[in-house]
């Protein structure tokens, strides 16, 4: 009953069988709904900053792919089409609708819409496993909901790559505090969260201005969590709910008390999870 | 009795019935035989990973944000002096008939962008003030009932802080002014 099927066979080898771990195709279509809705909300409200940008090309600063692929300034209107385009194809491929076709259109779309969105300045680092997922999810191929029981080592390498995103979002921010500060205690014995909870934080967290040394130490808190964040990649089960619930109030109490969410991460989390058991069994097992 | 003897009827593979079964339970995840991937598909999956991992990586040491999606994840990553200073942006406006200048929201629904866009280029905008002349058009565009600026004046309030404590009133700074045209 367990014999090893052609494909485990041929990724014999430990390192791209883990790359290319073999997931239910129905995983990816509950996924894709998650990502693709999102992306709508996403460039409603987080990112709707590019209509605005298009009354202002002066302040453009367009990003190294932007100049390399000389994308002039956004204008009002090209950003209104780009919008209709992107809502019209996420529908689509949440829907998974002309899948292939209508996941790669929202790749280009959203891609240019985050270049409008990033390129006036301020680039805000929260969107990279958002943007990722959104190029990988067109690799899979077709998925349908009622794929629970195929599995696709396709679908296995596009969770795995929106996985290693997610995590490296919070270790690679480790790395840089190191590099921008020097030395790492200076930024973890500093006045970081002062400094945000000043410039915009909530007035019900205001009190905690005159706690610096709880701040401090939430400081060095972040920075050991960001740090072991690639150890989730190995976890499973209990261990793997666990670490997920954590980040998820890590973001909300960052929500509450500065106003950031980290959405379009947070909603990358759902790669991590067997999400083809929100699948009715009776669409599952009808083929 | 009649539903299995119809399901026995329609199906294909009568055998397969039982593993029918097991896909529904998912607990089998290989209840289905797996397409196996070719080696081409395995290779550049594999090397793109490797590639976008490299550009992720250069640009955390290069700190530059500049690779977007992969550039250097630099927000709040400043280590910032406990005795040190809490510089935060603001753009006002003067309006004809006003005395003082009146403080504007740094946001896209007011001014047309977001305070962090130009924090990010200040040192642009400081030496080219005529970049306000931009943010004072869309305010016009975007309040057509409101009076059009006569000034617009690029300001940083300065806060001291002392053993992460701030002290005393803010410090109000003029960064640039643009007479609106």
């Amino acid at each position: 009953m367990n014999k090893p099927t052609t494909a485990e066979a041929k990724a014999g080898n430990p390192v791209i069988a883990w790359f290319t771990p073999q997931l239910p195709l129905a995983r990816v279509a509950v996924f894709r709904v998650f990502i693709y809705l999102f992306v709508i909300i996403d460039v409603l409200t987080i990112s709707a900053d590019v209509i605005p940008h298009g009354w202002t090309p002066d302040l453009y600063q367009p990003l190294w792919l932007a100049r390399f692929l000389h994308i002039p300034p956004v204008s009002v209107v090209g950003a209104q089409i780009l919008l209709a385009a992107i809502i019209v194809f996420s529908l689509l491929a949440a829907a998974g609708i002309l899948q292939r076709l209508s996941g790669w259109i929202v790749a280009l779309t959203f891609g240019l819409w985050m270049f409008y969105t990033q390129g006036y300045g301020y680039v805000a680092h929260d969107h990279m496993a958002l943007v990722i997922a959104v190029v990988v999810l067109p690799t899979v191929g077709v998925a349908r909901f009622r794929d629970v029981g195929t599995t696709s080592a396709k679908a296995g390498w596009a969770l795995r790559v929106v996985q290693i995103a997610v995590v490296l979002t919070y270790f690679y921010s480790v790395v840089m505090k190191w590099i921008a500060s020097g030395n790492i205690t200076h930024w973890a014995n500093g006045a970081v969260i002062i400094w945000a909870l000043m410039r915009r934080g909530a007035e019900w967290s205001k009190p905690f201005l005159e706690m610096p040394g709880l701040l401090i130490a939430g400081q060095w808190a972040t920075l050991v969590f960001e740090f072991l964040s690639p150890i989730v990649l190995f976890f499973k089960g209990k261990w793997l709910y666990g670490a997920v619930i954590f980040f998820m109030l890590f973001h909300l109490m960052t929500y509450i008390a500065l106003g950031i969410h980290f959405l379009p991460t947070v909603i990358c989390w759902a790669a991590f999870l067997p999400l083809e058991k929100l699948v009715p069994k009776r669409f599952a097992a009808r083929r | 009795m009649d539903e299995k003897k119809h399901r026995l009827l329609t199906s294909r593979k009568p055998h397969s019935e039982p593993a029918d079964q097991t896909q529904s339970a998912d607990e089998s995840p290989t209840a289905t035989n797996p397409k196996p991937m070719t080696t081409w598909s395995i290779v550049w999956r594999l090397g793109a990973t490797a590639v976008a991992l490299i550009i992720l990586t250069c640009g955390q040491f290069l700190n530059t944000n500049d690779f977007f999606p992969l550039g250097s994840l630099t927000q709040y990553a400043t280590a910032k002096d406990l005795n040190g200073t809490v510089n935060s942006t603001c753009i006002e406006a003067q309006f004809p008939g006003e005395d003082e200048p009146r403080r504007l929201g740094f946001n896209p629904a007011t001014v047309g962008i977001e305070r962090g866009d130009i924090e990010s280029q200040l040192d642009r905008v400081i030496t080219h003030p005529e970049l306000l002349q931009t943010l004072a058009d869309s305010f016009e565009r975007l309040h057509p009932d409101e009076p059009k600026p006569e000034k617009m004046i690029l300001c940083r309030s300065v806060t001291q802080l002392e053993n992460g404590r701030s002290v005393g009133e803010p410090e109000h700074k003029i960064l640039a002014t643009w007479e609106v045209q």
